[in-house]
């Protein structure tokens, strides 16, 4: 045996377990190599254990049992532990890999700090109000004329103006570019079953024309091709109790394109209209939108009025017959609303002037009912779904409308 | 090898192996009286199988009882060769405490050996010598139970720490 082998003879010498030939065989290899020697003294103490035995019985015993699995050390306490870091782990990786695959919503708009509103601009009685103006003059794109300070919302996403590409030509033999009509807003059917003559009116429609005031308010209104596509392909989808989010869109995106920045012109409205609304005061202080029909004695109402041009409204307001009161006139923009303080009670005989011209509207004297009635050429349509009512005249270039609260 | 042979070689060996844990006087010492017991006591004994494993549980004992004086007094001092008791593995509480201690740990040990382990060391225990381990694990070549059984010792006395004795550790 050579040395290395003779060193494997240690575990026998702790057990007692050596043959007479390996254990010569060690000791005399253990006398001539003091490693072995050093070896064989350590493992002396395990020698001098086995030798009892009792010892060696308790190290049996503990052989004969089996030895445990890695799986069976989670028991207790262990394995709700284990299960719970599994639970947590998994939890973990589901909740990034759905982080990681959910589509990031697409900001189309933000809400903007109110700016500060712009002096009114100047009446623009020249204005031609039934025409259109061209989005692009011949060779060179012409910004469109202002005429709103910009509304409190905002398109963030704004499609650039529509501006046919035309072939340079010779400056001298230019000609005048074909007019381009402006993008109208269709403005979505009502629901037919809410809307309806007011009276006074000349009904909810123009006589062979099946247009109601609803549409000749939102008519004309110039607004960037983008929001033009927006908001009819949604008009035409969307109906009843979807018709205030179609009249924001509206609102919007004819005042984008009222701010001209890339939108189409901005341009008097064809058909001069004025959009109001009841506001009661609620149980928790704030005033909001009802149904004119719903209101009850003793209710604080407001009005907020949205007019499709800019111009001056007037409202007058009184409780017993020839006791009007001015309640507010103020300058408007298109499509911004206006709401007024809250009416005085038994205030429920109103009326609304709105003219493009100040000088036009009431101030401080209010027509007779007569007078009032004998002037309406107004079409009125009141949108229930929209809790509004949209008063258009086609045949003046101001709206005078009289509003009859019924409280019951 | 005669007797005189083997006592020589196992004085260099007591004292050099004396000498890696104590001072060197002290492992002289210790050989000294290690040859002394075997010569007044043991003279019978001829043959290495029979002298060095009694000279090595006389030098383990008499290291454990330098250990325990040098503790328990603060310094070391020489044993009289009349202190040298015959060993004796329940001679006093304190081999009691370390042989306990140290078999508690081998149980556990052993308890984490792999399954060939486990039977070679149960073979060991009971008494099977190499040459009949062979036959009963059916390895072909002597040489390869010793190569089980020296893996086996290695990974055991890794599981204790390096050393079968918890106190010298």
């Amino acid at each position: 045996m050579n040395r290395e082998d003779i060193r494997k003879l240690l575990g026998g010498y702790a057990t007692g377990t050596l043959t007479p030939e390996e254990q010569q065989a060690l000791f005399e290899a253990a006398l001539g190599d003091q490693e072995l020697f050093d070896a064989l003294v350590r493992e002396q103490a395990l020698h001098d254990l086995l030798r009892d035995p009792a010892a060696k019985a308790q190290l049996l015993t503990a052989l004969d049992e089996r030895p445990p699995r890695w799986y069976e050390a989670f028991q207790g306490w262990r394995a709700a532990a284990a299960i719970g870091m599994a639970a947590l782990v998994v939890a973990a990786v589901v909740i990034v890999r759905q982080n990681r695959l959910a589509p990031r919503p697409l900001e189309v708009a933000m809400v903007k700090a109110p700016e500060p509103p712009a002096a009114p601009p100047a009446p623009t009685p020249a204005a031609p109000a039934a025409t259109a103006v061209p989005a692009a003059v011949a060779g060179k794109p012409k910004a469109a004329p202002r005429q709103f300070t910009p509304p409190r919302t905002d398109l963030r996403r704004e499609a650039p103006a529509p501006q046919p590409e035309l072939p340079p030509a010779p400056k001298a033999e230019m000609a005048p570019p074909p007019p381009v009509p402006p993008l109208e807003i269709a403005a979505p059917p009502a629901p037919l079953a809410a809307a309806r003559g007011m009276a006074g009116g000349i009904g909810g429609t123009i006589p062979g024309t099946g247009q109601n005031a609803r549409g000749l308010f939102y008519g004309n209104l110039p607004v960037s091709r983008f929001a033009a596509t927006d908001a009819t392909g949604q008009a035409g989808q969307q109906q009843g109790a979807q018709g205030q989010q179609q009249e924001s869109l509206r609102m919007r995106a004819a005042a984008a394109g009222g701010r001209g920045g890339g939108g189409g012109a901005a341009m008097p409205a064809r058909n001069l209209g004025v959009r109001y609304t009841v506001l009661r005061k609620s149980e928790t202080g704030d005033y909001v939108e009802i149904d004119p029909d719903n209101l009850k004695a003793g209710d604080s109402v407001e009005l907020r009025f949205t007019t499709n041009d800019s111009g001056t409204l007037s409202l007058m307001a009184r409780t017993a017959p020839s006791a009007w009161r001015l309640v507010a006139t103020r300058r408007m923009e298109r499509l911004v609303p206006f709401t007024t303080e809250p009416l005085r009670p038994g205030e429920k005989d109103l009326q609304v002037s709105f003219s493009r011209q100040p000088e036009a509207v009431l101030q401080n004297a209010a027509l007779s009912d007569a007078a009032l009635s004998k002037d309406s050429s107004n079409l009125t349509e009141q949108a229930a779904a929209e809790r509004a009512t949209y008063v258009v005249n086609p045949a003046a270039p101001e709206v005078r409308f009289a509003i009859t609260l019924s409280f019951k | 090898m005669h007797r005189e042979e083997v006592l020589a070689k196992l004085r260099e060996r007591i004292v050099l192996f004396a000498a890696s844990h104590l001072s060197r006087d002290v492992a002289e010492d210790l050989a000294q009286e290690v040859l002394m017991l075997l010569h007044e006591k043991y003279a019978h004994l001829e043959r290495p199988e029979d002298l060095l494993p009694l000279s090595l549980q006389i030098v383990r004992f008499k290291i454990m009882s330098l250990r325990r004086k040098a503790a328990r007094r603060g310094e070391y001092t020489q044993v009289s060769i009349t202190d040298i008791p015959l060993p004796d593995l329940d001679s006093n509480p304190a081999d009691y405490v370390e042989r306990k201690e140290m078999l508690e740990q081998l149980t556990r040990a052993i308890g984490q050996l792999g399954e060939r382990c486990r039977r070679l060391v149960r073979l060991k225990l009971q008494g099977k010598s190499f040459p009949e381990i062979q036959e009963i694990m059916g390895a072909a070549n002597i040489n390869t139970v010793y190569t089980w059984d020296h893996r086996c010792r290695k990974h055991l006395l890794e599981l204790m720490g390096g050393d079968w004795e918890p106190g010298k550790r």
